[in-house]
């Protein structure tokens, strides 16, 4: 079953690279990287199922996943706001307007 | 090695929403689809007998986050912004994907030890408790924060 789970995982962090790669719109890059997150969390869970000796660090990491991805969603909705108050284009090929 | 129909029912249903994020036509459904991931990924962790990680997944992902950003991103968004190209997407996604499963060894196919996570988790970080709430009271907070920054920076309603 562990094979199957690591290449579940794997083909979600294709399609997440695939996405960062061909997209434009800012939103759903970051949509892509929590991907990567859900994505990593299915690969420690599965990882920490069929280890014979379970690690305890496998928790604080799966906290962390969550962490990250809600200060990213948070991060994200801030930075939308501001972009939409301030009239700016959210493709990512536009976003040198925000220099300095 | 009989093969896991189950297994493999969920794991279709995660990886087409995934792609379908990304082949979507509007803001929302890419975060609706984004959802229905997370909810493939919680049905995973069902399915390996993780049922606390299951709920937390869903608490997390679906129930917070993707709320969250349907309520103050897809809503809110008018213009579209397509993909360059859909064949390009599907096409890079295959060959990252043949890449990464050429290239990184499977591992072994074990049988499932049963490890239960919030076992490990109450025996491993109960005396951690206080400090973990404060961490998540800090998440809250930052939230709040931003919440409020944005509303005295910008003209939309929050």
């Amino acid at each position: 079953m562990l094979p199957y789970l690591f290449a579940i995982s794997l083909i979600l962090l294709a399609v997440a690279l695939a996405g960062i790669i061909s997209d434009r719109h800012f939103v759903v890059l970051m949509l892509a990287v929590e991907l990567i997150l859900i994505s990593s969390s299915i690969m420690l869970i599965s990882f920490f199922s069929y280890t014979q000796a379970p690690d305890p660090s496998a928790v604080p990491m799966l906290i962390s996943i969550w962490s990250v991805a809600a200060v990213e969603i948070m991060a994200l909705v801030t930075f939308y706001i501001y972009m939409k108050s301030k009239g700016y284009d959210f493709d990512v090929t536009k976003l040198s307007k925000l220099k300095w | 090695m009989a093969l896991p129909v189950l297994l493999i029912l969920l794991a279709v249903f995660t990886i087409a929403a995934s792609m379908l994020v990304f082949l979507r036509n509007k803001l929302l459904h890419a975060v609706i689809f984004l959802a229905t991931c997370s909810l493939g990924s919680a049905l995973i962790f069902l399915y390996l007998g993780q049922v606390l990680v299951a709920l937390l997944q869903l608490l997390v992902f679906v129930g917070g986050l993707a709320t969250y950003l349907i309520v103050a991103v897809a809503a809110e968004e008018k213009k579209l912004i397509k993909l360059a190209s859909k064949v390009r997407f599907v096409f890079a996604a295959i060959v990252i994907a043949l890449v990464l499963l050429i290239f990184l060894p499977l591992p072994p196919n074990p049988q499932n030890a049963g490890n239960d996570f919030s076992a490990v988790a109450e025996a491993g970080f109960s005396s951690y408790y206080i400090i973990l709430f404060a961490a998540v009271l800090l998440l809250f907070a930052v939230g709040i924060g931003s919440v409020l920054i944005i509303k005295k920076s910008s003209k939309l309603v929050v």
